[in-house]
């Protein structure tokens, strides 16, 4: 496809220091391309927010480029490059402040100059494709937290946005919730739209991304497939991280010689057909 | 304070603050336009402000409570919020009048060589405006109660109040019950790690440290929030949602209260003759 053929972003020598001067991102590059599905791993503290937040151009960087969907952000194009990015935030209480869920859904489409039969149309659909047409009149604090983290990510898709960012989407979140979280990213992978997911919780990556980067105190350590990376025990280790826990068993197995496979499993799927062989 | 104690009150504080539960009702009052609610509320606080008798105080109470018992939401909620918040106003604003209003001394004690005087003038005063807010305060009630908090914002908009407001009012709606949620959570922290009987100071420091965090948080909430809100595309104005209101409770609303208003407007202007003012 020669979509994936365009960088959707292209990061260059960004730095970034915090108002107390403190280091938060050091000389910071890679690309994404367009219809990639990326992790961005690191443990607390890496700069993983702050860097989501340069993304948005909420904060100057000291150095470096970013360029979206082949354009500089600058303090002239932020405005118009922030309405192609949909940014979920970590906390949903920090994305939820209308009185109702539907006008939250709605402050996007709204923003972006919809009549109101369009924006009712996105929000009622966007409402109904993530099963929460039945709360759209409730207040976001009467929620639950899954709720209010799959309300989070209504807000953005809304809105249509062609990059997606999700600051840790898991966290806090019920197995049921985090099924649910991790359905409704594998949907919009499949529509191509590009996504970058913020997180250590490296349990749920293998079954999204294809691509991992591992920034740890503000500097990229490494940037390969997820395979490659997430096999790397004694790189995750040294970053405060750790394989999934999977990848950690078979890793345990091999270690002691009781399997010979060269390949560690990390999805479920590769783990039964694994198995499998092995019982055979 | 115990902070169980403290725990329990702000609970309370949470369901005196929170009417969504009433707003959402179906009852004729609910079904009229909010735009014509709120407009009559605010000539009903306005008219209220310039009675000069007694009297008319009390007919458009009538009107209120009469309001009140066709939204079908039982009287003892309004009359029990309406106190909660008369309470405090009083204590705050209304109880200072009686002593420092100069007129003729109704009371007088004497603490060394301090004298407190209530004065007579100051009683009339407090007592008028305790009135005057009560009245005021039920009729908000009437607003608030029947029509959910997004309607009432929608109607404020097309009222062109300030979009600055409105967006206060709603983002301080929205967390307010946060807020509170939160300091509730540091109330416990601190008690599930205190042991032993604190001493007055080391109390008030404590309280004081908690207070501190807490504002710390809530400065980095708004921060937060006003990136979720540029990150949507924030413009400075705020997206309402279209109601639905029925057209007859509207009118049949708009005529009976406004009547009831001019005649009781009238009686204090005393150009309709009412037996008790002749």
């Amino acid at each position: 496809m020669t979509v994936l053929h365009l960088n959707a972003l292209n990061v260059q020598h960004l730095s970034y220091y915090y108002p107390d001067k403190t280091l938060a991102l050091k000389d910071v590059s890679f690309s994404v391309k367009a219809g990639e599905c990326v992790g961005l791993i690191g443990p607390n503290g890496a700069g993983k927010s702050t860097f989501f937040m340069l993304l948005m151009g909420f904060f100057e960087p000291a150095q470096g480029t970013i360029q979206i969907l082949n354009q500089f952000l600058t303090k002239k194009t932020r405005k118009t490059l922030r309405r192609k990015l949909g940014l979920v935030f970590q906390n949903p209480n920090d994305q939820l402040f209308s009185p109702t869920l539907w006008e939250d859904v709605a402050f996007g489409p709204f923003n972006l100059g919809y009549d109101q039969a369009e924006i009712s149309r996105r929000v009622n659909q966007t409402l109904e494709s993530l099963g929460l047409i039945h709360l759209k009149n409730k207040p976001p604090h009467y929620l639950s937290f899954g709720e209010k983290k799959k309300a989070a990510f209504a807000t953005i898709l809304s809105m249509n946005p062609e990059i997606i960012l999700l600051d840790e989407p898991f966290s806090n979140l019920d197995p049921e919730s985090c099924v649910d979280i991790l359905q409704i990213i594998q949907n919009y992978r499949q529509k191509n739209l590009t996504i970058i997911i913020a997180t250590h919780d490296v349990d749920v990556l293998p079954e999204l991304v294809d691509r991992c980067i591992l920034l740890d105190n503000g500097e990229v350590v490494a940037e390969r497939s997820v395979q490659d990376l997430l096999t790397d025990h004694d790189l995750l280790i040294s970053h405060r991280l750790r394989m999934p826990l999977l990848g950690q068993l078979f890793y345990n197995l091999k270690r002691r010689n009781i399997i010979q496979s060269s390949e560690l499993p990390f999805t479920l799927k590769q783990a039964e057909s694994l198995l499998e062989d092995l019982l055979k | 304070m115990d902070v169980i104690q403290l725990n329990s009150i702000l609970e309370r504080f949470k369901e005196l603050v929170y009417f969504e539960k009433y707003s959402s009702l179906n009852s004729p009052i609910h079904q009229v336009n909010p735009i014509v609610k709120f407009s009559i509320v605010i000539t009903i606080i306005v008219i209220n402000i310039n009675f000069t008798h007694i009297i008319p105080y009390f007919l458009l109470m009538i009107v209120l409570v009469g309001i009140m018992v066709f939204s079908h939401i039982p009287l003892r909620y309004y009359f029990v919020r309406a106190l909660f918040f008369i309470i405090i106003f009083t204590a705050v604003i209304a109880l200072p009048l009686l002593f420092f209003t100069p007129g003729q001394a109704v009371a007088l004690w004497s603490i060394g060589s301090v004298n407190i005087i209530i004065t007579w003038e100051g009683v009339l005063l407090a007592s008028s405006l305790i009135l005057r807010v009560w009245l005021s305060l039920m009729a908000v009630m009437t607003l608030t109660y029947t029509t959910p908090f997004a309607n009432l914002i929608h109607a404020m908009k097309h009222l062109h109040i300030p979009r600055i407001f409105l967006i206060l009012f709603s983002l301080t709606y929205r967390y307010i019950f946060l807020f509170i949620e939160e300091l509730m959570h540091l109330l416990q922290a601190k008690d599930a790690r205190s042991f032993r009987p604190l001493g007055f100071r080391l109390r008030f420091k404590i309280l004081g440290q908690l207070f501190g965090t807490l504002l710390v948080r809530s400065i980095d909430r708004s921060e937060q929030i006003y990136w979720a809100m540029l990150a949507r595309g924030y413009i400075g104005d705020l997206v309402t949602k279209e109601y639905k209101s029925s057209y007859f409770a509207t009118t049949l609303y708009a005529i009976i209260i406004l009547l009831a208003i001019t005649v009781i407007f009238l009686i204090n202007l005393q150009i309709i003759p009412f037996f008790y003012l002749l």
